[in-house]
Order: structure tokens, then sequence, then C-alpha cells
């Protein structure tokens, strides 16, 4: 029942860029299109589970004085595994994503479950953790990709999906249309949440 | 004391797993990631100068040792051979010239067993936007298809059959000047690659 609890909570509760607002940095940079936010939250889901189930294995060996150090170093190497095994299979994504692929390792999203969780908790259970918290990041970095995609560019993951007389607003494909589309949704989910909560007091 | 034998144990065992699993990565990929960047980067100039065939010409790959380049290092040229049944019928090989007007200007040249050439592709240039760019336009670059004499690639103004790009002459010129080095290159080319 834990097991399956810590997996659901990275969905909805305690989804990461929309509740806990971590890990911002790609959520705006990468989400211009619906393919490029999936790609990069599976990136990050395997260097998010695969750190917490080390982390956790390592849990009781790795002196607290140094665990930050530790952890960067099991965190980095994954990282550069999935850097070289996107570059060598999966190419054009490689070269869409670029710098952003580098910069998972300072995801505070995969130190923060590494730190506030792995550390502390059976492996089973920080296996759960980061694959709902990597599932949660790739279902919003896709939501908000696919989001700017149909505006910005009137397409879904590549296929045409609006009316022809359809005029994209490339503003949602750069910068400030990540802002407002994130601003947009974090809203919406507190509109919902609130609501639920006064359902249940009343 | 004990603590920070620990510490720099743990630490330095972590540090070592880490890089043998890189490096062992590193070198499992390492002949997929050079495919893939063959591919994405020099392979539609491959594919745009190559005639009919029927093989991967970004896999069958012939590398010639092209000697020593002014800091010792050994420069190697890579030719990517196109079949039919097994056999050679054409092969593409880069040459570059650096007499552009800024710079260096790469070329990717298809040519048949005969020497003819099949296809001339720029593959990287910095040349002016709109005059000296106009180097990839086919309207210039499809005047070599067909030739096969060096002298032939020189421009009309030097006795040969191009027509260099108005207000764009040298770009023209070091065009041209790469293709006669493709075609002279040839002989050695051709050599290597039917062993």
């Amino acid at each position: 029942m834990s097991v399956f609890k810590e997996f659901t909570k990275g969905l909805w509760n305690e989804i990461p860029p929309f509740r806990l607002v971590l890990g911002l940095c790609p959520v705006l940079a990468v989400t211009t299109a619906a393919k490029n936010g999936l790609g990069m939250g599976l990136a990050t889901t395997f260097v998010l589970v695969c750190a917490n189930l080390l982390i956790s294995l390592l849990r009781n060996l790795i002196p607290r004085k140094v665990r930050i150090a530790a952890f960067i170093v099991v965190i980095a190497s994954f990282v550069v595994i999935v850097e070289l095994l996107m570059q060598a299979y999966f190419y054009p994504l490689f070269k869409v994503l670029g710098i952003f692929i580098p910069l998972i390792v300072v995801n505070c999203i995969i130190l923060g479950r590494a730190e506030a969780f792995a550390s502390k908790h059976k492996v089973i259970p920080s296996v759960a953790d980061g694959l709902g918290m990597g599932i949660g990041f790739t279902l919003s970095l896709t939501f908000l990709g696919g989001i700017r995609e149909i505006i910005g560019s009137g397409t879904l993951f590549g296929h045409s999906i609006m009316w022809d007389s359809f005029e994209p607003f490339s503003i949602m494909v750069q910068a400030p249309g990540a802002f407002i589309c994130l601003g947009l949704i974090l809203a919406l989910m507190n509109w919902i949440s609130v609501k639920q909560k006064r359902k249940e007091i009343s | 004391m004990r603590d920070l034998i620990r510490m720099v144990v743990v630490l330095t065992a972590i540090c070592a797993g880490s890089a043998l699993v890189l490096s062992y990565t590193n070198q499992a990929t390492q002949t997929q990631r050079e495919y893939q960047i063959t591919k994405y980067v020099r392979g539609p100039s491959v594919i745009a100068v190559l005639g009919e065939y029927d093989n991967d010409p970004l896999k069958d790959v012939v590398k010639i040792d092209m000697g020593k380049d002014d800091k010792g290092r050994s420069i190697e040229k890579t030719i990517f051979v196109a079949k039919k049944d097994g056999k050679p019928v054409s092969m593409a090989y880069e040459t570059s010239s650096d007499k552009g007007y800024h710079g260096t200007i790469n070329i990717m040249v298809g040519v048949d067993t005969e020497g003819k050439i099949e296809g001339v592709s720029v593959t990287t240039h910095s040349e002016t936007p709109g005059k000296g760019d106009l180097i990839e336009k086919p309207d210039f670059r499809d005047q070599f298809i067909g030739l096969q004499l060096s002298q032939d690639a020189q421009l009309s103004g030097a006795g040969g059959k191009i027509d260099g790009i108005t207000g764009a002459t040298i770009s023209s010129k070091a065009v041209s000047e790469a293709v006669v080095k493709a075609l002279e290159l040839f002989p050695r080319v051709k050599k290597e690659v039917m062993q």
C-alpha cells in the first residue's frame, strides 16, 4: 500500500513542476513541442529512478558529511550515460535538447529526491518514489509542451491538428509563452484543489 | 580520524565506480555515435551527390590516410562508397578550398567509377548571404555534373565550362578549385576503394 502511495504522490499531490514548482529550468526551456517535453521527461525519469535506487542501496555506507558530493557523483554519472545513449540512438532529439541534457545534473528534483527521500528509505519505496516523480515530471512537460505546440505552431507531436485558417500564436513557442502557460496551469491546479478542499469541509 | 578515512574511502570508491561505468559506456556507444553524427551532419549531402545505389553509403566507408597536418597529427579522409549488387558504382568525399570570400568552403563531391562527377554539394561555408551563398543553389553546382577533366571544372574565364555567379566570382572560383582538387584526388581514391 505504502509503495503505491509513494508512486502516486508524484502524479498529483506532489507533481514536481506544478505542485512543488521545482526543476523549472528545463520545464520552461525545452517545452516548445510535446516531443521535446516527452524526451526530456523520460531522460530525467531514467536518471531519477537509477539515482534513487543506487543512493538508497548505498545510504548506510555514505557518511553524512560527504553525502552531497557522493549524490552528485552518482547523479552526474547517470546523466552522462543518458547523454551518450541519446547521442547514439536519438540524435535529432539530442540536438534539440542540447545543453539541457547535461543540466539534468543540477535539476533540483533529482538531488532533492535523493536527499529528502532515497537517503532515508528502503530500495523499493525509493524506486517507486523516483518512478512516480519522474512520470509526473514527464507528464507535466509533455502537457505543457503539447499546449504550447498546439497554440504556437498548430501541431501536436509534429502532426497538423488545427483547422486550415488557424494562425499560430508564435509567442507561445517563445520564452514568454512558457511563463504565461505555466502560470495559467498553476492557477488552474490551485483552483481545482481549493474546490476539492471546500467540498471536504462542507 | 576513523570518520575521515571512511569519508575518503567511500568517496574514492564511488568515483572509481563511476569512472569505470562511464568509460565502458563511452566505448560501447562510440561507433554508433560516430555513425549518427555522419548520418545527420554529412549524410544529407552524401545522399545528394550520389546517383543510384542499393547499399548504405554511410556505413560502407573507406578511410584514406592523407599524411600529416602542420601540427603533426595525421589526417584521414572518409570516402563514402555507393554500391550496386555489391560492386562499387560511385563514391563521395569531401574537399575544401580556403580561397572563399570569407574563409574555407567545404564541398562534398560524388564521382562514379569512371571519374565523372555525379553531384556537388556545399557542406559548410560562410560566404555573403544573398551573393556568395548562391553557390549552394543547384543552378550553379549542377554545372559540374558529368565533368571528368579537371580543366573543364574551371570557370569559363580560365578556360573551363563553369559559368561563375555574377558578383560572387571569388566564391565561385573557390568551389571550382575544390572540385578540381576532388578530381585530381580521384585516381588515388579509386585505387583505395577498389582494393
